[in-house]
């Protein structure tokens, strides 16, 4: 039994609506509780204290972050750190090896991720990767946008088969929910091609990106997933693409879930923000879309932040990575990924000098500043396609002052004054606020009843910032603030110190959670497809498809409760 | 007993379908393999190394499996520049494993790659890789080239089950549905399943590769009349297949990777992969030899950032092919000890570095005697993994798929056998 | 007679199949030969099956000559393995790739026979 007091912090914990009192937390075994007998004391005196970061939406693991982290021996010399007796050394700034994703996240006070992107096929290989990050609890997302059996099952209307099929592809690829890349559109993209609307069949199935979501939007309910469906827009990266941000997420609007978290989640929205008809007349669209999203209360967003260096841009859409390398002239990498989805990789430099990266960093800060309830933001940079993550306490005290916008205004181009609406923002967040955009928004999103909050009964997963908040004015010692979110005093992780004065004093595997919906003969439903596709079209069997639990940390597995099968009658063929 | 879709350890292709019958713990049966395989997986229990073997003076001696852990654990850690080679047909949990022991040793690590497709690498971090899974091939390709490779030997089963005869969703008619070209310096056994043959000079191929990319970028006129071989007509023929597929495909192998200008090559392939596909979809992809050669790549990659030659002497990973490389550092005399597990580079590294690996303290984990055990100090005998030991590997176009365990064995692991070796090395601690 | 060629290694099936035999007399037949044009062997006056000696700046190795009418007259083809490679040096320009293919040998006849894997090896140890 191993106990913990963490003694006078100032503490933010929003969901349970704690707003920076001084207060004690206690810890046993893990957990938080009411009260201990004889714990290790952390006087932590008038110090931040905030539950453990929840990253929401980042690439780190598997096939696609891998094929970066080859093609770029340039980024993995950037960050090189020696090994210690405990830790194993790290490479690379923004394709970082396992080890360095581990400890970075966990010297910011992070304690669990979400991998944003991962293929059934090669889902083994994201899972040995995450086995292999050390400290942080792990949560991936499967990719369906343009995957054959969704689209073939949603050109012949049979959605039994469809919410069969996702709880089948969410238990074999051990994932937590449905992720959606560019619907319809990359299969396009295995010809060369892509759609141009929501609305536009694709060519080969016929089927629309509106007909994929909103299927699969109403397969996330039956299944009772935790997680909405979680949505890379079509033409993300291209001017005038905000309409389709709003038509996606307007598909939502009106939606009844029985869930406490919006049904639909557009990801790395500074991407899908753009307006103008070229990249010359390019401008900020934070307005409009923003607008959409404080109208829609059933959907959240998250930022997809820009700031500027160099990194390396990879999605499994990759039409978008091929035309960023035709402007760029930089190296680029593509894996389509057979009956699925695809994948492209390419590095871009984003300068504050160039009219393009001025603005698409100001309308990531402009949709946080813009979106009134911060439930339905989380901070992210799409790690690594707007920065690395590590850039986190900065864009943190970007949004808390604006002093420290003004200043970065007046040294990036000038066209942000006009094109973009960030100079007129006076918002600045509060610490509040920030605990909540960073943590509580995607615990309550992704339904961590566990994470996200310090009330009794939560994970006891916390971190201690070397920072007064009553003494600090973020809107003026911005670079404070920075300094503090870079590296905790304590990252706790389970009950255990694991960083101390920003260093890693403890490593261990974190648990992996991943989602069961299966019901009552779902399989039966599926399987002469599965025998059929397999045999003719996929070149692996069908019983080496998949992630067994040898692959898994410590595994959780979240049970949901479908209303199909043997709730309801399903109509026979 | 009958076991199904079996997964063939031999070569990247890593075949999933076998059928293999089991007899008294012995393997009575395979079906589906191709020569490769089935010497492979029914030769397994010829000329087995049944103990660990210690050379002193001209003869080996039988010692015990902890004597020969501890043996292996002291001169790996008494050296100042060990380097750790192989790893390409051994599971992805032994090599992890390999790396965590590079890293506590203050070792290099390197893999086959670096006498293979090592070049392919330095290629894609030149020019990136455009690349897909077999099963887009399968599906979709109407152009299939093999570029300076011969699958009729190295890979017996990728045209039937991958590149050219299969069936697929949008190839209904498989081979017929297809254009088959074969480009090398002479004219290989594949030639017989290919519409075409382009015979092209030894080394010509970065000359004729870039001229491909000048005709797809539409500046035909720098082209002269004939180059590498090669008609100019005739390259401005493929050149119009390949924009004119619908889904057009380049397999290549050791004949791009190894001559001339080397990963100039590749990158040149890679160039023109992608200017082609400005006109349609067109991608590459490397003949990966050993079956988890891939594998290697991957777990080298996420664990130090690099994909092999890497060297921890300094405490950081340090890659810097041309000076990690094994070949180089044996050559140089650098290293001053070497493990080698499930590998041969006593058979296929170059003359110097086999010298110096004569010279020094030289470990072998291997289940059968080769070219390298030869030159062995220490010899621990292994599990063969694919047959008596289950696992992880990588497939050519880096798809994981989970290989089996067909018997049971008297021998342990390659993943058992680093793990104790591990644990004696940390009872010496970490060297800093 | 010396005669200069390219030397080109590389993968064979047979060499393959035995790769785990390495002591066989069938991975010898396999991996210490030298496969190359009926009119160069004319030339050089080797029969099939008769020994050529492959030199190198690196070395010299003895193999044995199986007639080719598919390898161009101005190269050998010899399998990868320890006969190959004994010849074979790096190249310090190729960023750690040795030279393995259209390598510059000479070939001649010769009356020596070819060494066994494990006589082979010990020349390196010498």
């Amino acid at each position: 039994m191993s106990e913990l007091l963490i003694k006078n912090g100032i503490v933010y914990d929003p969901l349970n609506d704690i707003c920076g009192e001084k207060k004690d937390i206690f810890v046993r075994d893990g957990k938080i509780v009411e009260e201990v007998k004889k714990p290790e004391i952390l006087d932590v005196n008038g110090l931040l204290v905030l539950p453990g970061g929840v990253e929401g939406h980042a690439h780190l693991s598997g096939s696609k972050v891998n094929a970066g982290r080859l093609m770029r021996p340039e980024d993995g010399r950037r960050g090189l750190r020696r090994k210690t007796a405990i830790t194993m050394p790290e490479s690379g700034y923004s394709v970082i090896n396992v080890y360095g994703e581990g400890y970075r996240y966990a010297r910011m006070g992070y304690t669990t991720m979400v991998e944003a992107a991962m293929p059934i096929l090669t889902a083994i290989h994201t899972h040995e990767e995450l086995r292999d990050i050390p400290i942080l609890d792990k949560l991936s997302m499967t990719l369906f946008g343009f995957n054959w059996f969704v689209m073939d099952y949603i050109r012949k209307g049979e959605m039994d088969k469809l919410a069969a099929y996702v709880a089948w592809a969410l238990k074999i690829s051990k994932g937590y929910g449905i992720k959606i890349v560019n619907p319809s559109g990359g299969e396009n993209w295995k010809w060369g091609k892509n759609v141009s609307s929501i609305d536009e069949p694709n060519i080969s199935f016929g089927v629309s990106a509106r007909e994929i979501l909103s299927s699969l939007m109403e397969v996330n309910e039956i299944l009772d997933l935790p997680h909405p469906i979680h949505v890379h827009c079509n033409r993300l990266g291209q001017p005038g693409n905000y309409d389709i941000a709003i038509d996606t997420m307007k598909i939502s609007s009106g939606f009844e879930t029985k869930r406490e978290r919006e049904p639909l989640h557009v990801t790395h929205i500074m991407f899908s923000s753009y307006g103008g008809e070229k990249w010359k007349d390019f401008e900020s669209k934070t307005d409009e879309v923003t607008k959409e999203v404080n109208s829609n209360k059933n959907a959240s967003i998250d930022l997809g932040q820009l700031m500027f260096g160099d990194t390396t841009t990879m999605t499994a859409d990759g039409a978008l990575e091929f035309a960023l390398c035709k402007l760029t002239g930089s190296k680029w990498s593509n894996s389509d990924t057979e009956m699925e989805t695809g994948g492209g990789i390419t590095p871009q430099i984003y300068s504050p000098s160039m009219p393009i990266n001025a603005i698409q960093w100001a309308i990531g800060l402009e949709s946080a500043l813009l979106v009134k309830n911060p439930y339905q933001v989380w901070l992210t940079t799409d790690h690594p396609n707007g920065a690395p993550f590590t850039t986190y306490p900065e864009v943190i005290s970007l949004l808390m002052s604006k002093d420290r916008r003004k200043k970065e205004i007046e040294r990036v181009n000038k066209v942000v004054q006009k094109r973009a609406i960030l100079s007129s923002l006076d918002r600045e967040y509060g610490w509040n606020e920030i605990a909540t955009i960073t943590r509580a928004s995607q615990a309550k999103a992704y339904q961590l009843n566990d994470k996200g909050h310090i009330g009794v009964g939560a994970d006891a997963d916390i971190a201690v910032f070397n920072i007064n908040p009553e003494e600090v004015d973020p809107s003026k010692d911005y670079e404070e603030v920075e300094r503090a979110f870079s590296a905790t005093k304590y990252t706790i992780k389970g009950g255990e110190i694991v960083v101390r004065d920003g260093e890693i004093v403890k490593v261990f595997p974190g648990k992996t959670l991943w989602t069961n919906a299966e019901f009552d003969g779902y399989y039966e439903l599926i399987e002469d497809d599965l025998k059929d596709w397999f045999s003719k079209y996929y070149t692996v069997s069908l019983s080496n498809y998949g992630v067994s639990d040898v692959y898994l940390t410590n595994p959780e597995v979240i049970k949901t409760n479908p209303k199909i099968g043997g709730r309801i009658e399903v109509p026979a063929e | 007993m009958i076991i199904e879709d079996v997964i063939c350890p031999f070569c990247g292709s890593l075949c999933d379908d076998l059928t293999v019958e089991v007899k008294d713990n012995e393997i009575a049966g395979i079906e589906n393999a191709c020569k490769l395989g089935y010497s492979k997986m029914m030769g397994y229990e010829h000329d087995r190394y049944e103990r660990p073997l210690k050379r002193v003076g001209d003869e080996f001696k039988e010692i015990s499996y902890e004597e020969s852990i501890e043996e292996a654990a002291k001169i790996l850690y008494n050296a100042k520049s060990p380097l750790l080679y192989g790893w390409a047909s051994t599971s992805c949990e032994a090599i992890e494993r390999g790396i965590e022991l590079a890293v506590k040793i203050g070792g290099v690590i390197d893999q086959t790659a670096t006498v293979c497709h090592g070049p392919t690498v330095l290629g894609t971090q030149e020019v990136g890789k455009p690349s897909c899974t077999l099963g887009e091939v399968k599906n979709r390709a109407d152009l299939v080239i093999y570029w300076g490779c011969n699958p009729f030997h190295a890979h017996p089963r990728h045209a039937e089950r991958y590149s050219t005869f299969t069936k697929g969703y949008f190839t209904k008619k498989g081979r017929t549905d297809r254009k088959i070209v074969l480009v090398d310096i002479r004219k290989t056994d594949t030639e017989g399943i290919c519409d075409r043959f382009i015979q092209i000079e030894p080394g010509s191929d970065y000359k004729i590769l870039t001229s491909l990319i000048a005709i797809v970028m539409g500046k035909e006129e720098s082209i002269p009349e004939e180059i590498g071989g090669v008609k100019k007509e005739e390259l401005l023929g493929l050149a119009e297949e390949m924009k004119h597929a619908n889904f057009g495909m380049v397999f290549f192998g050791m004949g791009v990777t190894m001559t001339g200008p080397k990963y100039k090559n590749i990158a040149a392939l890679e160039r023109l992969v992608r200017e082609l596909n400005r006109h349609t979809k067109f991608s590459l992809m490397p003949m990966r030899g050993h079956y988890n050669v891939a594998g290697a790549g991957a777990v080298f990659t996420w664990r130090t950032g690099f994909p092999y030659a890497v060297d921890f002497r300094r405490g950081y990973p340090y890659y810097n092919p041309g000076e990690t490389t094994s070949n180089d550092l044996l050559t140089r005399e650098e290293v001053d000890a070497m493990l080698v597990v499930a590998s041969d580079p006593g058979a296929h590294f170059v003359n110097s570095s086999v010298r110096r690996m004569a010279k020094i303290p030289l470990i072998v984990m291997d289940p059968h005697p080769s070219a390298t055990s030869e030159l062995a100090d220490l010899i621990i005998p292994t599990a063969i993994s694919g047959v008596e030991m289950d696992g992880t590997a990588y497939r050519m176009d880096d798809v994981p798929i989970r290989f089996k365990k067909l018997i049971d064995s008297k021998f342990k692991s390659d993943f058992e056998i680093i793990g104790d070796i591990i644990e004696k090395i940390e009872k010496r601690g970490v060297k800093d | 007679m010396k005669r200069e060629v390219k030397l080109i290694t590389g993968r064979t099936l047979d060499q393959g199949i035995f790769i785990e035999h390495k002591h066989s007399d069938e991975y010898l037949n396999a991996a210490a030969i030298c496969r190359i044009n009926p009119k160069l062997m004319k030339e050089i006056g080797v029969d099939e099956g008769g020994g050529v000696k492959v030199i190198t700046d690196v070395a010299d190795v003895v193999v044995r000559a199986v007639g080719d009418d598919n390898i161009g007259e101005e190269m050998i083809f010899v399998p990868m393995g320890p006969w190959a490679n004994f010849v074979l040096g790096i190249d310090v320009g190729m960023a750690g790739m040795p030279s393995f293919k259209g390598v510059n040998a000479k070939i001649e006849s010769t009356d020596e026979k070819t060494p066994k894997m494990e006589e082979l090896m010990k020349r390196y140890m010498i």
